[in-house]
């Protein structure tokens, strides 16, 4: 065999390995007529098959034994074995009075993705408070990468046994299942799934009550998330019984609150009459999947086998709302935990229970079982209490309806507010013309979050949701970004309110580089913002955030990345307060930390050095960092040319090229320079009338162009080029009142002091000094400097 | 008591100096080999094979526990898994040698598919197939003695050779099915691989 024919044979065989039943028919197809390289291939699948723990090293004789130390918690001794790893009951080193069960996973999981699956759920898990729910307390990776959970401990017994060893009769079994109920009912409205719910995950404690473990476990330790086909049936990783596990999970599809209530009714099934739902033969995947999927589940009253729960008392009722829970189809269930619940708890009370069609008579009979009373009464006072009971009945189920519509719009809108957002905005966001779409979306989704924040309760994952949800709005809003709708107030408030979510997201876990990394994006956008002294403690926050975990971790390239853009908006911030050497330090380290992440924004990084540069006078300085800058940027316009962003971070380059070739005194460059800039703007203000940056920066560079030409002597063409940015003025003006009106204002003051200045011609200015003074008054903006050129020019 | 002088060589090797890296292997053979004559030597016929136990207690007598990251660890067992290699390929030669002659036991396949599920392995067998293999592929020769002869996980592999986390699984799988392969039909004339 020759290497390249091994690849080949290796490769088919790796691809063929991870199908199921089309293994042969993919087997025939890629080795055609080559009948060598097919009997290579079976023969490595076969042995693929046959080498089971062959080669496979031994735990290297250091899976921790009492006395050994898993992060903060020394372990007392080992509890159980399973196929995901150890469980260990545990004790705080500070406190060894305090015992926790510790899950260990085996090391030959692979751990990365199963880290990350840990923190994205470990905030979700950590909210579950319930008296009924171990707590999940902690967690992290041992020294050598192994992941582990840290859980509440629970002395107690399976509630199968529990019941069976107490000869429960029929009412407690059903109480302890109402607890066990409560307890899922709160995780739901926590969004949180067990998914694998069973006897032996159901202690019941020295005091009689009910505690749930392991409670989301199954989605962190499943790969992908969900439980595959593949991992419950292949054997690859059995993390779930297939006992109680529900069809659609034995099928690999989406795992919902509906699959606990199967397995919740799986249970009951077996505390009712002591035998499982499911019959299974034999444990093979099509057997699994025949039973599972297909096989009708028989009454539980026929399957009776619990001394003291007799046939008679299931019957009816307890059959019809265990069948009900245990559907093969999710919608037939119960839509709701509680709805399972008020089905027991009427049958308790003998009151009737939805698991069954209601017809006047079925109603009827049960009312008149408990109100035998009234029933002796007389036929019309019976009528008239049946007819209320009915109606209380049909107001309980308008109530579970509106519950079911809330929950449903709850999470529509959670959808909508994070990923329908984000890949919309995303989708068209560097698209000119899109801005009223976007306003459209923006609207919406605040509502949206509003709604939800309102709503959001305790579940942390929801709060990060919601913090993007905010943060992107903002985004939209005006804090960053080309084609922003110009409210910066509002993208403040929204930034606020994603602050403090990210604060406390941070401080239900304080360890989490996630959580910090995220606190800190959120202090750059506010600095964003600008804002003087704000803006600067902003940024200073950030670096400082990212700089600790630069100081604990590793030198990541996305940290090196936080820390180029966190110098960034110090350096901004500097800049913002005139502290243009301050400035230009921090700009350069965050060229240095670029320069190491090589991820990051050079040309912004140039362009915003060039500009303090600029105000400090290193004009030559500056002329080198903006000239980078642009051909940097013409790079991406010219790799993206719909790419509206890129398009006016040139113009900007441009534009402050010119500026410094005027300082220079080279006015003929300047203006052709700010010709450019005028180009690129016109035709971004053409493609969108709704862009404010635009529209304002078209205006701009006009009388830049204006003053540029008239420093060259070209009085016509700049009479021409003011005269145009008065007009753009007037129309951005229109468009947007605040910052359009300021530009206007910045036009008309350009046009008078061309005429004071460089023409000597009192007369024509007066007029635009009078309107620069107008817009600045309706503005609140500083009327000194114009009204000391009205008096030089002799007054009003 | 762990050596200060491993441990640092280690950290220094670990952090890109070559150098380190030559005088920390003889240091790491010795105690390897000190280590492994202790466990051979206590042996018996059908022993579970005990490569992974002597590189552990090679480490934890040379290198400081609290000074080093898992990735020096790795680092360290990458070195050490190449030198138990060659220990116990020496030493079942020179077992064989002293037990019969010449010549080794072949397995039948029943024999090849219980082995399957015990940890003992024909080294001198999977010695030849493993050089079979580095010239069909290097790496994933490479992954085998990590994993094997080290008790590297696949993390630590990836770690060491530089390579993904699934690249390596994908890797050990492949490898470890066609060394089975040819260790369960090592009948003397070699498997179709040869061809």
């Amino acid at each position: 065999m020759t290497p390249e024919r091994w690849r080949e044979v290796r490769q088919i065989v790796h691809e063929a390995s991870e199908l199921g039943d089309a293994r042969s028919a993919f087997v025939e197809a890629r080795c055609g007529v080559d009948d060598t390289l097919r009997q290579d291939v079976e023969r490595l699948l076969t042995a693929l098959e046959q080498a089971g723990d062959f080669l496979e090293p031994p735990a290297r004789g250091e899976e921790p034994g009492a006395g050994s130390r898993i992060g903060p918690y020394v372990i007392v001794h080992e509890s159980a074995r399973g196929g995901m790893g150890v469980v260990y009951q545990a004790a705080r080193c500070d406190d060894y009075s305090q015992r926790v069960a510790i899950k260990l996973v085996k090391l030959e999981i692979e751990t990365e993705s199963l880290t990350r699956r840990f923190r994205e759920e470990r905030q979700a898990l950590a909210m579950l408070s319930h008296p009924h729910i171990a707590r999940l307390l902690d967690g992290g990776t041992t020294n050598d990468q192994r992941p582990y959970l840290v859980m509440e401990w629970v002395e107690g017994r399976v509630v199968t046994d529990y019941c069976a060893e107490e000869h429960l009769s029929l009412r407690p079994r059903l109480e302890i299942f109402l607890g066990i109920c409560d307890a899922v009912a709160h995780a739901h409205r926590n969004l949180v799934v067990h998914r694998d719910l069973k006897p032996s995950n159901i202690l019941i404690t020295a005091d009689g009550s009910p505690k749930l473990l392991d409670f989301g476990i199954a989605k962190i330790l499943s790969p992908g998330g969900v439980a595959s086909q593949q991992t419950m049936l292949a054997g690859h990783a059995r993390a779930l019984t297939p006992d109680y596990a529900s069809p659609e999970q034995v099928r690999g599809e989406a795992v919902t609150t509906a699959t606990d209530i199967y397995s919740l009714g799986a249970v009951l099934y077996e505390l009712m009459c002591g035998s499982r739902a499911h019959r299974l033969a034999t444990r093979t995947a099509p057997e699994i999947e025949r039973v599972v999927c297909e096989q009708p589940v028989s009454k539980p009253s026929r399957e009776t086998g619990v001394e003291g729960l007799p046939a008679d008392e299931l019957a009816g009722d307890l059959d019809n709302i265990i069948l009900k829970a245990l559907e093969k189809d999710p919608l037939c269930r119960y839509r709701t935990v509680e709805e399972f619940a008020g089905d027991i708890r009427s049958f308790l009370a003998g009151r009737p229970v939805s698991a069954r069609p209601h017809s006047f008579w079925y109603t009827a009979s049960k009312f008149l079982q408990r109100n035998k009373l009234a029933a002796a009464a007389g036929a019309v006072v019976v009528a008239s209490l049946a007819a209320g009971a009915l109606l209380a009945l049909w107001q309980a189920g308008i109530a579970q309806a509106e519950r079911r519509i809330a929950e449903r719009r709850f999470e529509l809108a959670r959808n909508v507010a994070g990923p329908v957002l984000f890949e919309i905005h995303d989708a068209i966001s560097n698209l000119a013309g899109t801005t009223k779409a976007r306003e459209l979306l923006l609207s919406r989704s605040v509502q949206y979050l509003d709604a939800l924040s309102a709503e959001s309760g305790s579940s942390a994952a929801l709060q990060r949701d919601l913090a993007a949800g905010y943060e992107r709005i903002a985004e939209l809003e005006g804090s960053s970004g080309l084609s922003n709708l110009g409210r910066r107030e509002d993208a403040r408030a929204h930034l606020n309110k994603a602050l403090a979510l990210r604060e406390h997201a941070l401080a239900l876990d304080p360890g989490s580089a996630q959580a910090a990394r995220d606190l800190a994006q959120t202090h750059r956008a506010i600095a964003g913002l600008g804002g003087g002294e704000e803006a600067l403690r902003r940024g200073e926050a950030s670096l400082a955030i990212i700089n600790r975990l630069l100081e604990r971790g590793p030198q990541s390239k996305e940290l090196l990345s936080d820390r180029a853009k966190s110098e960034f908006y110090v350096g901004r911030g500097y800049a913002g307060l005139k502290r243009w050497g301050d400035a230009a330090v921090h700009y350069r380290n965050a060229l240095a930390a670029d320069e190491a992440s090589g991820t990051g924004d050079v040309a912004l990084y140039r362009r915003s050095l060039g500009s303090v540069l600029i105000q400090a006078d290193d004009l030559e300085g500056a002329l080198q960092e903006y000239q980078k800058a642009a051909s940097l940027d013409e790079q991406h316009v010219r790799a993206n040319p719909s790419n509206g962003r890129a398009k006016l971070d040139l113009s900007y380059d441009y534009s402050d090229w010119a500026l410094i070739l005027g300082r220079l005194k080279r006015p003929a460059g300047a203006a052709a320079h700010y010709g450019r800039v005028v180009a690129i703007r016109e035709e971004m203000r053409a493609a969108d009338r709704r862009d404010a940056r635009a529209a304002n920066g078209l205006v701009s560079g006009l009388w830049r162009l204006g003053n540029a030409l008239a420093d060259s002597g070209d009085r016509s063409g700049s009479e021409a080029a003011f005269q145009r940015a008065v007009g753009a003025g007037e129309s951005a003006a229109a468009a947007f009142p605040g910052l359009g009106a300021q530009a206007l204002a910045d036009a008309c003051w350009a046009y008078a002091s061309a005429y004071r200045e460089k023409w000597a011609d009192c007369t024509k200015a007066k007029p635009w000094l009078l309107r620069t003074r107008a817009l600045r008054l309706q503005l609140k903006g500083d009327l000194g400097e114009v009204d000391e050129a009205i008096a030089a020019c002799g007054g009003h | 008591m762990p050596s200060a002088g491993v441990t640092e060589l280690l950290l220094e090797w670990s952090q890109g100096n070559k150098a380190a890296l030559n005088r920390l292997m003889p240091l790491v053979y010795e105690e390897l080999r000190l280590v492994a004559r202790n466990h051979l030597y206590r042996e018996d016929a059908g022993h579970t094979l005990p490569s992974t136990a002597i590189v552990h207690e090679a480490y934890l007598r040379l290198v400081n526990q609290d000074r080093v990251q898992w990735r020096n660890r790795a680092h360290f067992f990458a070195v050490a898994s190449q030198m138990i290699r060659r220990i116990l390929v020496d030493h079942a030669r020179e077992r064989d040698a002293q037990k019969r002659g010449s010549g080794r036991p072949r397995l039948e396949l029943q024999e090849a598919v219980a082995m399957a599920n015990r940890r003992d392995v024909d080294i001198l067998a999977l010695d030849d197939a493993l050089l079979e293999l580095e010239r069909l592929d290097a790496e994933q020769a490479h992954v085998v003695e990590l994993r094997f002869f080290g008790g590297l996980t696949i993390p630590e592999a990836a770690e060491a050779i530089g390579a993904s986390a699934s690249t390596v699984q994908r890797h050990w799988t492949t490898a470890k099915a066609w060394l089975f392969d040819q260790l369960a039909h090592a009948d003397g004339a070699g498997g179709r691989y040869d061809a």
